[in-house]
């Protein structure tokens, strides 16, 4: 039986760094450590001797293990260089998704593949994650602008809140505009009159 | 601005670019002023040229994005272009049309260790740093960390060269090692490096907070070296060629404008008010600590002469046997010089006649040969 892979990942947000390590202990490969930032990256991933090391692409320490690959043979090199080995698309594919990879010579590449496939798949969820986290946010924030607005207009007109809603909307529809941004004209002009 | 940058402009017929809008990454240092004074004063819009500009967090990160077309393009340290073409770190190769500044590094020494080598706290030449720090050497028991940002850089280049010259380490108690910059002054302080070799602001902000002492400047090792270039795919330039003349000449625009220490410092300004450098205390830079220049052509042909040292040093790094006959061929496939002739006559730049120069042999002002008329040369002289 082929001995299990080992793996290092080094992400600085640990809750996408854990996903990826869950993910990967799933799958039955041996996640050695996880870590953030650190002092003494390269003495550690000598020690680790990981045969794969799975690295945010926008992490700083990258040319700490740039270093590491060009003054050591034995120590893991970037998977961008075996791109040409037939790889370009799955490479592609992970960069893409903000994920970097380095390998020690000789790993065959269909594992390789296997492992960057999961990892780029779970930066992508993660980004979705946050994305939509993002928007719930906004969503929050524009309603609140949109409650606003709609108090001040009911103050304004004297109208009941479905009135007032009702203009704001018909307002959006004739300016052709988000109600969002009616709102905020709303709020900015009300507000200097009252 | 100076009346000779406002004259600097593309002929009207000049071919439209192919792609008009560009990412263009960068790592927060000093020297990456030719791209943030082209896009904040204008010289990309005025070339046609809408340009986006990315921080990015590492050279790796860099190299990868611009392989990957994530980057258009970037400032980049010579030797990773060089590198690249010899398939080192990259699958695909890279190539260089200019070159984006002279100058801006130094090696900056712990506090303690300032003290140590150096108590009557002196300027040192090359020589007498060498001899400071030899002898430190000689009854310290263990290692010294000492921290570059890019093994393929000038300034690790400039640093191996200095140790060598002077034989500073013979018995191997100097650990070579890579800390990105913004961590440096950081890393020093906590007392994890006692030595490294960055661009500025680094070296000058460490001095600022006290916690490291100039050593010597990279002027001292090698006068006017030269440091970034603007790095592109081979393939990237060979589809957009009108996009990337546009890019050369608006960025040749940047640098003749800088070249004026009233608007190299206002450029700084800039940059650093901005937020182009993500740092607080950006008073306490001193900003002419790196004698950056970025004059045309000096400061930004692409001298093959060069690309031959960068090529060398990256040979002596990479335990990577390539004949010099071949050298020869990467370094003139990776530096583009015909291209540079051909954006900077459309603009009326004078240019040097010939594609090399000597190297670290001027201790003044020299002359070369210029298409229009000759052009004074600064010092370039090793180890003052």
């Amino acid at each position: 039986m082929k001995k299990r892979l080992s793996v290092l990942v080094i992400d600085e947000d640990r809750g996408r760094a854990a996903l990826v390590e869950q993910a990967l202990r799933d799958q039955g490969y041996d996640v050695l450590a996880r870590l953030d930032t650190t002092d003494h990256l390269a003495d550690r991933v000598e020690e680790l001797k990981p045969d794969m090391i799975i690295v945010d692409l926008d992490s700083p320490d990258r040319d700490v293990l740039e270093n590491m690959a060009i003054l050591n043979q034995s120590s893991p090199r970037p998977v961008v260089m075996f791109a040409e080995q037939g790889d370009q698309p799955t490479i592609e594919k992970a960069i893409r998704a903000g994920v970097s990879a380095y390998i020690v010579d000789g790993l065959e590449h269909h594992r390789m593949k296997a492992i960057l496939d999961v990892a780029a798949a779970r930066f992508r969820e993660f980004q979705a994650l946050r994305s939509e986290l993002a928007d719930a946010k906004n969503e929050l924030a524009d309603r609140k602008i949109v409650e606003r607005a709609k108090g001040l207009v009911m103050k304004h007109n004297r109208c009941s809140e479905e009135q007032a809603f009702k203009a704001m909307r018909k307002m959006a529809m004739d300016q052709q505009k988000p109600l969002n941004d009616i709102a905020k004209n709303i709020i900015s002009v009300l507000e200097l009159v009252s | 601005m100076n009346s000779a940058t406002t004259d600097i402009r593309l002929p009207d017929d000049f071919p439209a670019a192919e792609k008009s809008e560009l990412n263009i990454g960068y790592i927060p240092l000093l020297d990456c002023i030719p791209v943030v004074a082209a896009k904040e004063l204008g010289f990309f819009e005025e070339a046609g040229l809408s340009v986006t500009l990315s921080r990015e967090s590492s050279w790796a990160s860099i190299r990868d994005k611009v392989q990957y077309g994530l980057l258009d393009a970037a400032p980049m340290p010579a030797g990773i272009v060089l590198a690249s073409a010899m398939r080192l770190g990259a699958s695909q190769p890279m190539v260089t049309a200019m070159g984006l500044g002279l100058n801006g590094n130094a090696i900056t020494v712990s506090k303690t260790l300032w003290e140590a080598i150096n108590p009557s706290n002196i300027a040192l030449n090359s020589e007498q740093a060498a001899l400071a720090l030899k002898s430190y050497l000689e009854g310290f028991e263990g290692t010294l960390n000492v921290a570059s940002v890019h093994t393929y850089s000038t300034h690790h280049f400039l640093l191996r060269e200095w140790l060598q010259h002077f034989d500073i380490d013979p018995q191997g108690k100097l650990k070579l090692i890579v800390v990105p910059p913004p961590q440096m002054v950081d890393a020093m302080q906590r007392g994890v490096i006692d030595i490294f070799c960055v661009g500025e602001p680094w070296n000058s902000l460490a001095q600022a907070k006290g916690v490291g002492h100039k050593l010597l400047s990279g002027h001292q090792i090698w006068e006017n070296a030269p440091d970034k270039v603007l790095g592109v795919t081979k393939a990237w330039s060979e589809s957009n060629p009108a996009t990337h003349q546009r890019l050369i000449a608006a960025l040749l625009k940047a640098c003749s404008w800088l070249d004026n220490e009233t608007n190299k410092l206002s450029g700084f300004a800039l940059l650093l008010n901005n937020d182009y450098i993500p740092i607080d205390d950006i008073d306490s830079i001193n900003l002419l600590f790196g004698q950056h220049s970025f004059t045309p052509p000096i400061a930004t042909f692409p001298w093959l002469s060069q690309a031959r040292w960068f090529s060398q040093h990256i040979l002596n790094v990479s335990d990577h046997n390539q004949a010099p006959e071949s050298l020869d061929n990467i370094v003139e496939q990776t530096y583009l010089t015909s291209l540079y002739r051909e954006v900077a006559s459309a603009l009326d730049i004078n240019l040097p006649c010939a594609n090399t120069k000597d190297e670290g042999v001027h201790a003044g002002n020299w002359e070369i040969a210029g298409t229009h008329h000759p052009i004074v040369m600064p010092s370039d002289i090793r180890f003052r």
